[in-house]
């Protein structure tokens, strides 16, 4: 399931990239952003009896998916676009401090001490009771956040591929100026990536923090953002499918450090087991930096 | 004598065939043209000289030895200097330092020597510097010696970047399109510079070239390639005359 | 033929005799003033905490030319430079907590001892994690670095001598490795920091340093022309790793107390902030970044408390105007930024009026006669550039007010410097702000190159001013927001909260405004030949 979250992430990530050429640092933290909307959402009606908890969760999701889009359009417009043209070394600076910017910007405007966790009433409810099959007890919220990424990422995919806008961010993510001069708004078209790419970040902090109630800081979004560029980079980063692959394989990875650890002997593995994402990601740089899906990265 | 032999040299990308089988040799003290109409894999073809990328089958022969593989600054030690098709200077240096960064290459002194600002690496530096004066002269440089690459006209840019060239004593220079982007005079300019280099510096020279006034001016014999192999071979007048290479260029037969 | 100037013999710098003998000398010099700041100017200071400033300060500059040699020299792109601190300091506290006792040599000995132990494992590191730069493209090899930062603290946090240690090695897990021998003075930092500039420097005043130039120029073209990028780039990494591990070793041994969280992702930004503003490529511009920002950091935990609300409010504002210069920027032709010139000549002069009569209303006093005089300068400036550009040049006459505003602007720095003084904080503090307001002002008055961008300041100024006045506005729309008042009104925060924040807002700003750092790519033009070696070559020899 963590994988199904960090697929999410990765998708923006990857999209972003085939664009702008740009690895946006900032995304963990719109990720972040979502998953305190989703909080404060929750927050507002978590006292009324009346609300149905399905349509609170529903909600919960399109606040936090049209907030992060909002913002990640924001952070697009006001970063990003000016630096259209300087060297991505410039950029990618700039990335970082709006990711800094958020995160610490984030302490003044959110609720941090004591972290709140989306509260049991909300998570619970609806979702407690574990879905038995075959035998296998599974967490229905773990069944809800597998599907409703599932669809995410569906029409993600039906809108990349089928509609006008879609192929434009294709043509695009191919050739910049091209596209451009082939009179593509090109301006529009990155601003749809990022709202794109957020909202779906967002959706992925609504379910990881409703579904797994952790405490939120706002540097939640710091270590899944970078696993998720990890994940983009393993699957070919520029490639949508790539992207859920590789946010897939990476959570297993991460579940199985955790499952073998009893199995091996006076040393615990569980602490490494973020250090496995890195490592998979300089495995990945050094063996094939293009990833699975992707396409071979130009030498000259 | 021959400096350079290109034996079948062949590179395929994915399921194209960039360059197929060409061969042919350039000996010491000649000044030898690559021609053909675009995209016929003449840079390419330098870029597998200079290391940049590896041929998918055959050899390039420097001197007698093998230069496949070896990474491009040490085929630049061995003694092939190359200009690009799209000027690739160090803008953000000055013209001196430009050129000084070629007469670098022979240095004797290590880091750590420098580091310490031990006497021995201070002087190689001072050598180096009048060496690359003594350059920026011969070019007729010296007075922008201390300007920024990147505030220098076109054409002056162009003569550093051979200048550069020239610094690693090279044995062979590879000039990729030296007279693109001049104006008529530049262009007269860089055929007698051309032909200073062969004949005051000793350099062997091979160039990619679409200026056919340049090509028929300065070479003694030449190549010409079309979509990856070649089709001639010979001294000026006999290309000019072949009608395959006409056909190349204009794309129907004579 | 272009005469070149007169003859210098080159034979003669390096005379042995004289050549030692100037070595010698500096060596000398350098002792007594490492002599004269420990045991002079450190007890002079009037509490401890001063010379923690210093050293810190010093420490962190150093920090920041280790990691100019990577970025900014080199053009890789390095943004995991804390594991490298980390593995020096680690490393290093780890053999004296071991070794320290059972061993003769003496404190100071050891330290330096362990220094280059640490050193030389960071060097390793710089190595391991250099080779990668052999087949990746500057984003990815940023990636790996900042991998490689998080794999070292996380492999830290998991040495705890039990259970997921490697070979049982304890190095204190998360909560960090105390006891730690104090063996670091404020001079060791002194020569810390004179070492790496010298490091740096040295290696630019040959051609050596050009090789790593090139590199970062255009990599292909430099292996065109026989420089080994990849053992170039290997090399930066390394160095500047080793110059890390050894500041992290000397960092160890003056706090005492090692923890993971000193090391961690926020402590590589703020080093790559450093090097970022100071101007990637120059050492002094490191060097001031880092002593600026620290103490900016260190000055802003003593600011008292502010609101939620005022604290939004002056980040709205700023944000806002922010927006306006960029858009200045983009806006070339005069045409179309005469509406935005106008309306920040039209902010300057509320702002100035505002000013004067604040200080009326604050009576005597330095302060209001500050604020007095700097807004009476600021309406003049505005009114007077007005008059005087409609007269001068009636299509643009706006630049002109905005160019008196920028000398306003340093005149207000000046008083700034001087108000500073006043304050009631360490005199570190105070010393470094103000003199870097006061060298600020200098060299945008003294130099032509500072009178030439005297415009985009004033706009700068004005932006500032701008700021000023708006935030109150802004505050008083937030607080008629019920949402914002309710959730906020009560939480106030004190500034050294903020002090990432503001890092991260400079780190954006100075991307936006100046990608190249303030001091950009100035130096090295003046580092290396031509002027600074006084070369001028011999004429005669070279031509008959």
């Amino acid at each position: 399931m963590l994988g199904a979250i960090y697929a999410l992430i990765a998708l923006g990530y990857t999209m972003v990239y085939g664009v702008l050429r740009l690895i946006n640092f900032a995304h963990g933290d719109v990720y972040m952003v979502g998953a305190y909307l989703a909080y404060y959402t929750s927050m507002q009606w978590v006292d009324r009896e009346l609300i149905n908890p399905y349509l609170l969760l529903f909600g919960m999701l399109i606040v936090s998916m049209v907030g992060c889009a909002l913002l990640g359009l924001t952070i697009e417009r006001v970063a990003y676009r000016p630096l259209r043209s300087a060297p991505r070394i410039s950029v990618l600076i700039t990335a970082i401090g709006v990711s800094l910017l958020l995160e610490y910007g984030g302490l003044l405007v959110f609720k941090t001490a004591p972290p709140p966790s989306i509260a049991e009433g909300v998570r619970g409810g609806a979702l407690q009771t574990p879905l038995v099959l075959l035998g296998v007890s599974i967490d229905k919220g773990q069944l809800a956040v597998l599907g409703v990424t599932l669809v995410l990422m569906v029409l993600l995919w039906q809108f990349v591929t089928n509609t006008q806008t879609g192929r434009a961010m294709r043509a695009v993510a191919h050739d910049f100026d091209t596209a451009a001069l082939m009179g593509i708004n090109v301006d529009r078209i990155v601003a749809v990536t990022f709202l794109l790419g957020s909202a779906l970040a967002g959706a992925g902090g609504m379910m990881n923090a409703t579904a797994l109630g952790t405490p939120l800081t706002t540097f939640y979004g710091l270590l899944p953002g970078v696993k998720a560029f990890v994940a983009a980079v393993l699957g070919g980063i520029g490639n949508i499918p790539g992207a859920v692959v590789g946010g897939i394989i990476l959570g297993l990875a991460e579940a199985m450090v955790v499952f073998a650890d009893p199995y091996i002997p006076g040393f615990e593995l569980t602490g490494y087991k973020d250090a496995v994402t890195f490592l998979i990601l300089i495995g990945v740089l050094l063996l094939k930096p293009s990833g699975i899906f992707g396409s071979p990265v130009e030498k000259v | 004598m021959s400096l350079l032999t290109l034996d079948r040299l062949t590179i395929r990308f994915g399921g194209l065939v960039a360059v197929n089988d060409v061969s042919f040799s350039v000996s010491e003290g000649d000044l030898f043209g690559l021609i053909g109409p675009n995209g016929a894999g003449k840079t390419t073809c330098f870029n597998m000289i200079t290391g940049v990328y590896r041929p998918t089958s055959g050899d390039v022969l420097f001197d007698g030895s093998s230069i496949v593989g070896l990474r491009p600054s040490r085929i630049c030690a061995r003694g092939v200097a190359r200009t690009f098709q799209n000027i690739r200077l160090f803008s953000a240096l000055s013209v001196l330092e430009n050129v000084v960064i070629g007469a670098f290459l022979r240095h004797v002194s290590t880091l750590a020597e420098a580091i310490a600002l031990l006497p021995r690496s201070l002087k190689e530096t001072d050598e180096q510097v009048i060496q690359a004066m003594e350059i920026l002269h011969t070019f007729g440089l010296a007075e922008y010696a201390d300007a920024r690459a990147a505030d220098l006209p076109y054409g002056v840019q162009r003569r550093l970047e051979i200048a550069r060239a020239l610094a690693t004593r090279p044995r062979l220079l590879l000039l990729d399109e030296p007279a693109a982007g001049l104006n008529p005079q530049e262009s007269v300019s860089l055929v007698n510079l051309i032909r200073r280099l062969r004949d005051e510096f000793s350099q062997t020279v091979l160039l990619i070239e679409h200026d056919m006034k340049v090509v028929m001016n300065i070479c003694e014999r030449i190549v010409v390639l079309d979509h990856g192999s070649v089709i001639a071979e010979g001294a000026p007048e006999q290309i000019r005359n072949d009608p395959k290479v006409i056909e190349a260029y204009l794309g129907e037969p004579v | 033929m272009a005469s070149v100037g007169e003859l210098v013999n080159v034979t003669r710098r390096y005379a042995p005799g004289r050549f030692w003998l100037v070595r010698l000398a500096s060596v000398a010099a350098l002792a007594l003033f490492l002599y004269f700041l420990q045991a002079v100017l450190v007890p002079a200071l009037p509490t401890p905490y001063d010379a923690r400033l210093i050293s810190l300060a010093l420490l962190f500059a150093s920090l920041a030319i280790s990691l100019n040699l990577i970025n900014g020299i080199t053009g890789q792109f390095s943004i995991g430079h804390a594991a490298f601190f980390l593995i020096g300091a680690y490393g290093s506290a780890r053999l004296t907590l071991s070794y320290f006792e059972a061993q003769p040599l003496v404190a100071g000995i050891w330290l330096f001892v362990v220094a280059i132990l640490g050193g030389l494992m960071a060097a390793a590191a710089g190595f391991i994690v250099g080779l990668p730069s052999l087949r990746l493209r500057g984003d990815y090899l940023a990636i790996v670095t900042l991998g490689f930062g998080e794999i070292a603290r996380i492999f830290v946090i998991n040495q705890t001598g039990r259970g997921s240690s490697v070979a049982g090695l304890d190095l204190g897990g998360s909560f960090g490795m105390p006891g730690i021998t104090l063996i670091t003075e404020v001079w060791h930092f002194a020569l810390l920091l004179i070492f790496t500039i010298l490091v740096s420097r040295n290696m630019l005043q040959t051609s050596h340093g050009l090789a790593f130039l090139s590199v970062r120029e255009d990599e292909l073209a430099a292996e065109a022309t026989g420089v080994n990028t990849t053992r170039t780039k290997v090399t930066a990494f390394v160095l500047g790793a080793a110059l890390a591990g050894i500041a992290g070793a000397f960092f160890a041994h003056f706090e005492g107390f090692i923890t993971p969280q000193h090391f961690d992702m926020n402590a590589s930004f703020i080093i790559l902030t450093m090097v970022v503003v100071g101007g990637t490529g120059s050492i002094t511009g490191a060097a001031l970044a880092g002593i600026a920002l620290k103490l900016l950091e260190e000055a802003l935990r003593k600011l008292p408390e502010i609101s939620a609300i005022d604290l939004i409010a002056y980040l709205v504002a700023a944000a806002g105007l922010l927006l306006l210069m960029t858009a200045l920027r983009r806006n070339r032709p005069a045409r179309r930024s005469t509406p935005w010139l106008v309306l920040l000549c039209a902010v300057a002069l509320a702002a100035g009026v505002g000013a004067v009569v604040k200080g009326l209303s604050l009576g005597g006093g330095v302060v209001g006669a500050f604020m007095m005089t700097s807004g009476g300068l600021a309406v003049a400036s505005v009114l007077g550039g007005l008059a005087f550009g409609f007269a001068k040049s009636p299509d643009d006459p706006f630049r002109v007010p905005l160019k008196a505003l920028g000398y306003t602007g340093c005149v207000g720095m000046l008083f700034a410097a001087y108000l500073v003084w006043n304050v009631e904080a360490s005199v570190v503090i105070r010393a470094g702000i103000g003199l870097i307001l006061v060298g600020a002002a200098a060299s945008l008055l003294g130099y032509p190159a500072g009178r030439a961008s005297m415009v985009p300041f004033g706009m700068l100024v004005a932006g500032f001013l701008g700021v000023v006045i708006l935030q109150p506005v802004v505050g008083a729309v937030l607080h008629s927001i019920p949402f914002v008042e309710s959730n906020l009104k009560e939480t106030m925060y004190s500034p050294s909260n903020l002090r990432m924040a503001v890092f991260a807002v400079s780190l954006v700003i100075v991307m936006l405004v100046r990608p190249q750092g303030l001091m950009g790519h100035h130096e090295f033009s003046w580092s290396f030949l031509g002027k600074s070696m006084g070369m001028k070559t011999k004429e005669t020899a070279i031509h008959s």
